[in-house]
């Protein structure tokens, strides 16, 4: 990102601003997703994120932290959505968002493995999501996780540890009732 | 029977799947709302005036405090050195023996009314400040940017805090729908006020900044003197100290600053989108001159002081006043007035992708934000502001890795004098670190 779009955005610059959404546009709106397991929360976190980011840019130190900073303002609008959004969620997620993006090799996640995953992963909290996705998506370090939301990196390795703990207790729960009602 | 499962692999091939591109027409959005900067506002009453409109809600309030009370009591009572104001209209938590708040202490997210919450945020903040650690956990985005109150824990002087108190400021309408409240400690006879701020975007913080939304309010004040900060440009070659009224940018690179109007007729209100035209402050290293007659091609970079005042007086769309010759920082240098009728057209040296090319055009400060950008022989053109700019070419000292230093102020006619005036001490307070 070249240092003059956010000089000339800081200062008030809208153009320059808009080249910074375009540049980290993507970014946040895929971490977002996987955070929400929502296209529109997740347009609506973004657009929250960048809103926020208009507002504060001036205040940004470190400009070499602009990305970080970002995934910051992006996981509490997030954490946000979370909060205001009581609309009822499904339990199975929409075979659309499947059809958006790449797809890992079947031979390793099912249809069955997906819905349990989605299933585990939406009965997590918000803050063990957002752990989880910056950790498995965007491949931070704890220590990096808990520098880009201001956390104890304990806090990052306790979330990371429940979070997997419980997709994974959710996984296997879910293929126990599987297999027993295969069996009965 | 169950499956043997690597939970790492599983989530690392699930989450890649999934959509990845931010559609156009939120990015259209959002474009849409940062044009529309002045922020939407909620109307909230002062605390001290809140009323229940019925019955239904005075029970469910009820229910609220009862329900709040254990926790809210641990913290609103009993919190020695702190007062504040009470949320009405509750039964409101007396005081009682039941042990202080820890000062780490962080609510989590419950159904408490807003005054109890923020209540309970200030009465924690405050008592950890006075007992000397944790009050960094009340704040909000304090390692990205200066949300990080000076004074912190102790006066200039190095004493420590022995009570504070908070208040609501009302009376002005805070942008981004936050509140505003204004912290006071005491330590002997100093007393330190901030002002801090609590919004619904982070509920469990909350928020300090150094301008303070840019209000006459200064964000810190010591015995009623506003407390200047250190900011550090080009990659902390060049510090400077600035207190309110200026508002300075904390990026890295070239930096800017704004001074918060004042006098008869400016309204109390804040820079959340209100304000578009400022008195500024600019600090570049080694902008670049691009000549307008000259077809707006590329400009060069001076490579000292004196020869890039000499391409700015020979660019004959420009008006400028003699160079004289001034020393800032123990840098040496020429200081002129310069300045574009309003509405002509300046140079930008642009890239394709619209960034400037290497270095900040030199006359970037009397660029009109308002205007737009307009392609010009294959390069782009802003409009002037058509105000004065008050302008100091220094050269860098030897090791430095930039060879000019310029400083700029940038005001109308009827605030210029005011603005070299507020920059005088701001510029005395230069400093150039090598490398």
């Amino acid at each position: 990102m070249d240092q003059s779009f956010i000089d000339r955005a800081r200062r008030g610059d809208q153009e320059a601003f808009t080249s910074l959404v375009l540049h980290f546009g993507d970014r946040l709106f895929s971490v977002a997703y996987r955070i929400l397991r929502d296209t529109g929360r997740a347009e609506d976190a973004v657009q929250q994120a960048f809103l926020n980011a208009w507002r504060e840019l001036r205040n940004l130190r470190d400009d070499d932290r602009l990305e970080a900073w970002l995934y910051r303002l992006l996981v509490n609008a997030c954490y946000a959505e979370v909060r205001h959004t009581t609309r009822w969620q499904p339990g199975l997620r929409l075979i659309t968002d499947l059809d958006s993006g790449p797809i890992a090799d079947d031979a390793q996640l099912s249809v069955a493995d997906r819905d349990e995953l989605e299933r585990a992963f939406r009965k997590l909290s918000a803050e063990h999501r957002s752990v989880l996705v910056l950790h498995h998506y965007l491949g931070y370090s704890g220590d990096e996780i808990a520098d880009v939301l201001g956390l104890a990196p304990g806090t990052v390795r306790s979330r990371l540890y429940h979070g997997r703990q419980q997709m994974r207790a959710a996984i296997e729960a879910d293929s126990r009732a599987i297999t027993s009602r295969g069996m009965a | 029977m169950t499956r043997s499962i690597d939970i790492d692999q599983v989530l690392d091939d699930w989450l890649a799947e999934g959509p990845r591109q931010l559609p156009d027409r939120v990015v259209d959005s959002i474009t849409a709302d940062i044009g529309h900067a002045a922020p939407t506002r909620r109307w909230r009453l002062p605390w001290r005036n809140h009323v229940y409109r019925n019955y239904f809600a005075l029970a469910g309030a009820a229910v609220i405090v009862f329900v709040a009370a254990g926790l809210a009591v641990s913290l609103l009572a009993n919190l020695p050195g702190i007062a504040g104001p009470s949320p009405k209209p509750a039964p409101t938590p007396t005081a009682s023996p039941t042990g202080s708040a820890s000062p780490s202490f962080v609510p989590t997210a419950t159904p408490l009314s807003e005054e109890f919450r923020v209540t309970a945020l200030l009465n924690g903040f405050l008592q950890a400040r006075i007992a000397g650690e944790g009050a960094e956990a009340y704040l909000e985005g304090a390692e990205y940017s200066n949300h990080f109150p000076p004074l912190l824990y102790q006066t200039t002087s190095g004493a420590r805090y022995d009570r504070a108190e908070f208040e609501p400021v009302s009376g002005i309408e805070w942008p981004y729908e936050r509140d505003a409240y204004k912290v006071r400690l005491f330590a002997g006879d100093t007393v330190v006020e901030q002002l801090m701020f609590w919004g619904a975007d982070y509920p469990l913080k909350l928020i300090y900044t150094d301008f303070g939304y840019g209000t006459e309010i200064a964000p810190t004040t010591e015995n009623g003197q506003p407390v200047a900060s250190t900011y550090k440009y080009l990659g902390g070659q060049v510090t400077l100290r600035a207190a309110h009224p200026w508002v300075m940018s904390n990026s890295d690179g070239n930096g800017f600053g704004r001074l918060t109007p004042e006098g008869p007729g400016v309204a109390p209100t804040t820079d959340g989108g209100q304000r578009t035209e400022w008195d500024e402050l600019f600090i570049m290293g080694d902008p670049e001159h691009v000549p307008f007659d000259e077809g707006c091609l590329s400009g060069t970079t001076a490579v000292d002081a004196t020869s890039l005042a000499d391409s700015i007086r020979s660019d004959p769309s420009l008006e400028t006043t003699a160079p004289a010759a001034v020393t800032v920082g123990g840098a040496n240098g020429v200081m002129m007035n310069v300045r574009r009728f309003s509405g002509a057209s300046l140079c930008a040296s642009v890239n394709e992708d619209g960034s400037f090319t290497d270095h900040w055009p030199v006359l970037y400060p009397i660029f009109s934000q308002a205007s737009e950008r307009n392609e010009f022989n294959g390069h782009y053109s802003y409009q002037s502001t058509g105000e004065w700019m008050k302008l100091y070419l220094l050269d860098a000292p030897e090791g430095a890795s930039l060879q000019v230093l310029a400083i700029a102020i940038a005001a109308p006619r009827t605030t210029f004098d005011r603005a070299v005036e507020a920059a005088a001490p701001v510029l005395d307070s230069i400093e150039f670190h090598l490398p």
